[in-house]
């Protein structure tokens, strides 16, 4: 059950060049001095993907952007960052962001500590070539203090509905943070409607040990499990037949719409996706959910048909789709 | 530093009073400073402004390394360098008191020996030796060593 619970782990580390201004206070020259010794020493990492952002295409970037081997703020610099992927598209190092360096690892499941190890194995890697700023006292410094010390974010993607629809999420979130965690929404702030997705992680960067920070993040994810299962539990006790009536109403409007809109496919698919992780709904390949909240945002419509198409005519191509997917996948 | 007098803002005004003597020191942020009779808004604007005494200490700290200001700072949350870590180091202290749990690194250190395996620290030891020998184009010895390097890391990732 867990699984399902957590969906996937990532941690990443703020790194800067010591002779270099930061990204927010630099010029275009300086930059471009950033990208290439950041592009050489990562060209020694082994099969490594290199990529300017400005030779990509924007529904590229929107892409990558999508599946968080890029951030937003990386898109805003384009004319000066860069990424290298790892070719199973785990690790990915962003080069001017709002640090120097932003070296990510993400893996499905919780899985934090492995992916620290593997994201600071390849810093250490890095650290051989590039001279990255560091203090005595104060660690790696980073372009906000929010970052220094050991320039570790650790988050969890995590899918809870009973916390949500129990209406336990302000009291989840105002408990977590006196621990040092945030709960943001999984696609920006405030968006609790898109998918009952949300990221946890570590607010603070110094005085503790990446160790620490990683353990205090996954313990806190398992505390959250815990609260889920018991918020399902309690769902199913108190309101059993409503809940089902709506897992299936959303699955029936999913498999026989015409037209439909990203959000409204996503809202129905969460419902139909909690439904069959508490045995509300019997699915073939519950999976297929999961593929499906990935695969229907406009820019992976557009992808999926080929073609650049309008709003209207995604709205189509996305309810024939999901309908194609969902066809006799219930048992 | 926090404001004098509403203890919430960062102080950006900064005055002291030599009244016969008697040294004040004032810190005050940029709403109370305007509030504040001392520093009027009309004051400000006034023509006498450099004559002014009581505003004789407003320079303002800059970073000799990248020229970001304070309140280059204060308006963005981020600095402009690393070197500024050391410039704006009392204000940055107190902002790491109010949002990190400690004040000072117990992390990972930096390309310190300790991070690297021994296997790690041989394979470093050869990349060196082999940047010599092709520097002195001795290739010979740049071949032998390559061979050794490559070696080393195939077992490393055979482990
Ligand atoms: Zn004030
Ligand atoms: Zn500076």
């Amino acid at each position: 059950m867990n699984n399902n619970i957590i969906v996937s782990s990532r941690v990443r580390l703020a790194r800067n060049l010591k002779n270099q201004p930061f990204t927010n206070n630099t010029d275009f020259d300086k930059a471009n001095n950033v990208l290439t010794s950041a592009f050489n020493a990562l060209s020694e990492i082994s099969n490594f993907n290199l990529y300017k952002c400005k030779n990509l295409k924007s529904e590229m970037l929107e892409e990558m952007l999508e599946d968080h081997l890029i951030s937003g703020e990386l898109i805003n610099n384009s004319d000066i960052s860069g990424v290298a992927i790892s070719p199973d598209n785990t690790v990915s190092i962003m080069v001017n962001e709002e640090d120097h360096f932003r070296e990510q690892c993400m893996l499905d499941g919780l899985n934090l500590k492995r992916a620290y190890d593997i994201i600071s194995d390849i810093d250490n890697e890095l650290s051989l070539s590039l001279d990255f700023a560091y203090d005595e006292k104060l660690g790696f410094l980073t372009a906000c203090p929010t970052n220094v010390g050991t320039g570790l974010r650790a988050s969890v993607m995590m899918f809870l509905p009973g916390i949500v629809l129990t209406n336990n999420l302000e009291d989840m979130i105002s408990t977590v943070s006196k621990l040092g965690i945030c709960v943001r929404g999984a696609y920006g702030e405030g968006s609790s409607a898109s998918g009952y997705m949300f990221q946890i992680s570590n607010q603070f960067s110094l005085g503790k040990s990446e160790e620490e920070i990683v353990q205090l993040v996954e313990s806190t994810a398992l505390k959250i499990c815990d609260l889920e299962i018991k918020a399902r539990k309690l769902l199913l006790d108190n309101n059993k037949d409503a809940l089902k009536d709506e897992v299936l109403r959303a699955y029936g409007i999913l498999s026989n719409c015409y037209k439909i809109s990203t959000s409204e496919a996503t809202e129905l698919l969460s419902k139909v996706k909690l439904g069959a992780d508490i045995d509300l709904i019997n699915l073939k390949e519950p999976q297929l959910i999961d593929d499906l909240i990935k695969n229907i945002s406009p820019i992976k419509i557009n992808k999926l048909s080929n073609k650049v198409l309008n709003e209207n005519e995604r709205d189509l191509f996305r309810a024939e789709y999901i309908g194609r997917v969902l066809k006799n996948n219930r048992i | 530093m926090l404001c004098d007098k509403c203890k919430k803002n960062n102080a950006t005004f900064h005055s002291t009073v030599n009244i016969n003597g008697n040294v004040t020191e004032t810190h005050l942020c940029e709403n109370c400073a305007k509030e504040n009779k001392l520093f009027s808004f009309n004051n400000f604007l006034s023509p006498s402004f450099d004559s002014f005494d009581l505003l004789n200490d407003f320079e303002e700290l800059t970073c000799d390394n990248c020229g970001y200001t304070l309140s280059d700072f204060q308006e963005s949350g981020l600095l402009g360098c690393s070197n500024c870590y050391n410039v704006f180091k009392e204000i940055i202290n107190d902002n790491l008191q109010k949002i990190q749990p400690g004040n000072v690194h117990v992390g990972k250190k930096l390309n310190l020996e300790e991070n690297l395996t021994e296997k790690e620290k041989e394979i470093k030891k050869l990349e060196l030796q082999l940047k010599q020998a092709v520097n002195e184009e001795n290739y010979e010895l740049a071949g032998e060593l390559k061979k050794q390097i490559i070696a080393l890391k195939e077992g490393q990732n055979n482990e």
